[in-house]
């Protein structure tokens, strides 16, 4: 189910007034958001419920016999299972069809002529998500960083929570699991601020990445043409602002229902295009996904304990996997090279040199670059294979070009946003959001808020997916 | 600040102050009459009723002008069912002819309608490839979410003209008045020209029928290359196809009849250099084995004047439902 559809708001609407105005327990309460969840998740495609039903399973089993046992081998056994069964999921729903072309490809340069079975294998939504959300739980009790949930409800519920299931923020169980120990209810200025949240978050998904933003990409990133530098600028920035304004929308939205439920998650974007640098970025875009890598990859892998080299290549590695992580195609690999490559970069860098950026000006103009750095490796993620991206890049940088592609209107639009974007992260980038709308007036807040209620009832997109619901 | 409940309803009421304002514009200036989306669920939903039809029923298949110009509740009021409406503005029925005869059972008449610059588009084409994705997969792969949304839309819908997706809000972005490069053309302005209802029975405006602004705004878009005849790829590949098809329908025991409706202005004097009728329509015809009902071979239909060149006013379209009738079940299809 999409949050951005009439048949969510009747969903949330019902669950609300179970959760609120029916008499129910709190263990009762609970129960009805772990159907809801299912419910939720069902209505894309019954079946898989099995999966998020197997993982649950499976991670809580690991869990408890993590939580009890003291024998190293053991222990180590049941975190194996755990992580072989959630990275088997992963593995052949998401990587069984790259992962046999590449096979083909690989016993090709041997002369052996293998054509595999073409496998339709449909990618469940949120895989990604869910699976790491749970192998963080067993992870953590192998090392015995957290306590195991105290009822399998509780895990259930933790791992299939609607709000954030099929797309994040990837939320660890040590802040979310102890919010269901006892009854929560949402005071009304949590309950109003997640709502907020939440129209925000769908006007930035429907309005600007739907409506402005997706149908200018699609025609630059559709083309095969090689077209005039502005054009594929500005193509490449639609993507760039579309593929924000979705995946934080949608962060937003899970986020101001959780709130609205009583729940409270944690930030997942802090206004990444104004960073400084792209270590900044990190700690800024996909918070969740980025210190989940951190804590679960780069920092197990040695960090930046050993030598240098062994800092830059578990910098590489962390960030080639991420990339693998978005989606099974080499052209996400290279999205992650890119992003290793400038963090390395970085490092190197600041090693060498020591510039004091304290001046607004030279802030600007080094917040600048690292956000036209980030949109070339945007080319990368978005194009769908590497002739396509070499071909854009070449646009880009005035390589070739000939052919004008958008309107004007599309050119202003685009541009006009993707400017006040860049502008509001520089600016915004000490300030939180829900910081800010405490402080705004009430007039101001009142007719902003309108305003947004009014624009998400005339936009009539047609309920297009999250970018990152394929993930 | 504290979020209070009040800030919620003082927010709403804005919303809805801007709201109200915003569907009068369009509904009392604009003429954008009330009535349901022509999208791809209420296809679908359509869709899915052909799985349960037998062989008196009636499947209408084509673009536009078969949507458009023939009138199904006066056709169930005459012959007492009423036809499935499949047909797609803007779309070849190339793949949904082919859906029917391979997905389904159905052995009833299946009527074709043709408007020779979508229906000689090639499946992989512009006026075919599109159908397939948005419209029939769409109906193949349709979710359970899907379909709930599509339910709690319909209690919105019909009753506001904002919600046509001819003035969603992308569509009105179109209408900012920056100059294009000259090698540019800006999005199209489209009048407003037809109320669905629930049944996907279309009906033409009386402000289209009769204002000859709202027609000429709308023979602009027909006047422009891409639209006037849109689409011609290899008539061997689709005859063929619709060939194949035809014949295998009708080996199931179903009947499939093409219509040919109505046409006037620049439509009638370029169909025919594009199209001739000899090598299209009498062709398709002749290699699918199926009757065809061409509007110039009648008096009444040849008479016919759409007013903005390609599709019929209210009372030509029950005209025109009625002689269809009347010729089909002439030749025993219906």
């Amino acid at each position: 189910m999409l949050f951005n559809t009439t048949g969510f708001f009747a969903f949330l609407i019902i669950v609300l007034a179970l959760y609120y105005i029916v008499p129910l327990s709190w263990k009762a309460r609970k129960i009805m958001l772990l159907l809801a969840s299912y419910v939720f998740y069902g209505l894309w495609n019954p079946p898989l419920i099995l999966l998020l039903l197997i993982s649950t399973l499976v991670d809580w089993t690991a869990g408890q016999k993590l939580a009890k046992t003291e024998d190293p081998g053991a222990r180590k056994r049941w975190l194996l299972l755990s992580i072989f069964v959630n990275l088997g999921f992963l593995g052949f729903f998401k990587y069984g069809n790259f992962l046999m072309e590449n096979f083909q490809m690989l016993v090709g340069l041997f002369g052996v002529s293998y054509t595999p079975p073409k496998w339709d294998i449909l990618l469940p939504m949120g895989i990604s998500f869910y699976t790491f959300q749970t192998m963080s739980y067993t992870i953590d009790l192998y090392f015995k960083r957290i306590q195991p949930a105290r009822t399998f409800l509780d895990f259930a519920l933790y791992v299939t929570f609607f709000p954030q299931l099929v797309a994040g923020p990837i939320v660890r169980s040590d802040e979310l699991v102890p919010q269901f120990y006892e009854p929560k209810r949402a005071t009304q200025q949590q309950f109003f601020t997640g709502l907020l949240l939440l129209t925000i978050g769908l006007f930035q998904k429907t309005v600007f990445a739907d409506s402005v933003l997706s149908p200018v990409s699609e025609d630059i990133f559709g083309t095969g043409d090689q077209l005039l530098a502005l054009d594929a600028w500005t193509g490449v920035l639609a993507f760039s602002g579309q593929i924000f304004f979705d995946f934080a929308g949608y962060s937003l939205c899970a986020i101001g229902i959780a709130g609205m439920l009583g729940f409270s998650l944690s930030d997942n974007f802090r206004y990444p295009y104004g960073s400084i640098g792209f270590s900044e970025l990190w700690r800024r875009w996909h918070i969740s996904l980025s210190s989940w890598l951190r804590d679960y990859l780069y920092i197990p892998l040695g960090g930046n304990r050993y030598s240098n080299i062994r800092t830059y290549i578990n910098l590489m590695l962390t960030m080639l996997l991420g990339g693998l992580w978005h989606g099974a195609a080499w052209t996400f690999v290279a999205w992650g090279f890119l992003h290793g490559l400038y963090l390395a970069v970085e490092r190197l860098l600041r090693n060498i040199v020591k510039l004091k950026a304290d001046n607004l000006f030279i802030q600007l103009i080094l917040a600048f670059l690292t956000f036209t750095c980030v949109n070339i490796t945007w080319v990368f993620f978005r194009a769908k294979d590497f002739g396509a991206a070499m071909k854009l890049l070449g646009s880009m940088f005035f390589v070739h070009g000939e052919k004008a592609l958008l309107t004007t209107n599309d050119l202003v639009l685009v541009l006009t946003l993707m400017t006040l974007v860049f502008l509001g992260h520089f600016f915004m980038r000490r300030h939180s959001l829900v910081g800010v709308l405490q402080r705004t007036p009430l007039w101001l807040l009142v007719a902003g808020w309108g305003i947004m209620i009014f624009g998400l009832m005339i936009v009539q997109t047609s309920g297009q997916q999250f970018i990152y619901f394929q993930f | 600040m504290k979020l209070k409940l009040s800030t919620f309803i003082a927010a709403l009421c804005v919303a809805f102050a801007l709201l109200l304002q915003y569907e009068w514009y369009f509904r009392n200036v604009e003429r954008w009459p009330p009535g349901y989306d022509n999208n791809a669920d209420l296809w679908a939903y359509w869709r899915g009723k052909v799985e349960k039809l037998d062989e008196k029923d009636v499947v209408i298949v084509g673009s536009s002008r078969g949507q458009f110009d023939l009138n199904i509740h006066l056709w169930d009021s005459i012959t007492g069912r009423r036809p499935v409406m499949l047909a797609i503005p803007g779309g070849s029925p190339y793949h949904t002819v082919e859906d029917i005869v391979v997905n389904t059972d159905f052995k009833g008449l299946l009527l074709v309608s043709t408007a020779p610059g979508l229906f000689y588009s090639l499946g992989s084409g512009g006026g075919a490839a599109w159908v397939k994705a948005e419209m029939v997969d769409y109906y193949q792969k349709q979710t359970y979410a899907q379909k709930f949304s599509q339910w709690c839309y319909e209690f919105i819908d019909p009753h506001f003209a904002y919600t046509d997706p001819d003035i969603s809000l992308k569509h009105l972005t179109e209408r900012l008045p920056f100059p294009n490069r000259d090698s540019i053309e800006g999005g199209t302005v489209w009048p407003p020209m037809v109320r669905m209802d629930r049944y996907r029975n279309v009906r033409m405006i009386p402000e289209m029928e009769n204002d000859t602004s709202f027609q000429n705004q709308q023979t602009r878009i027909w006047h422009h290359p891409e639209w006037k005849n849109r689409y011609k790829d290899s008539a061997d590949v689709i005859i063929g196809h619709y060939a194949d098809l035809a014949r295998k329908f009708q080996e199931r025991g179903g009947r499939v009849a093409f219509i040919r409706p109505p046409v006037t202005g620049e439509y009638l004097e370029f169909e025919p250099q594009m199209f001739p009728r000899d090598q299209y329509w009498d062709r398709l015809l002749r290699e699918s084995g199926s009757k065809g009902y061409h509007f110039q071979d009648n008096p009444v239909s040849r008479e016919m004047i759409p007013p903005e060149w390609s599709h019929l006013n209210r009372r030509d379209a029950d005209i025109y439902t009625r002689l269809i009738i009347e010729l089909l079940r002439n030749d025993q299809l219906l």
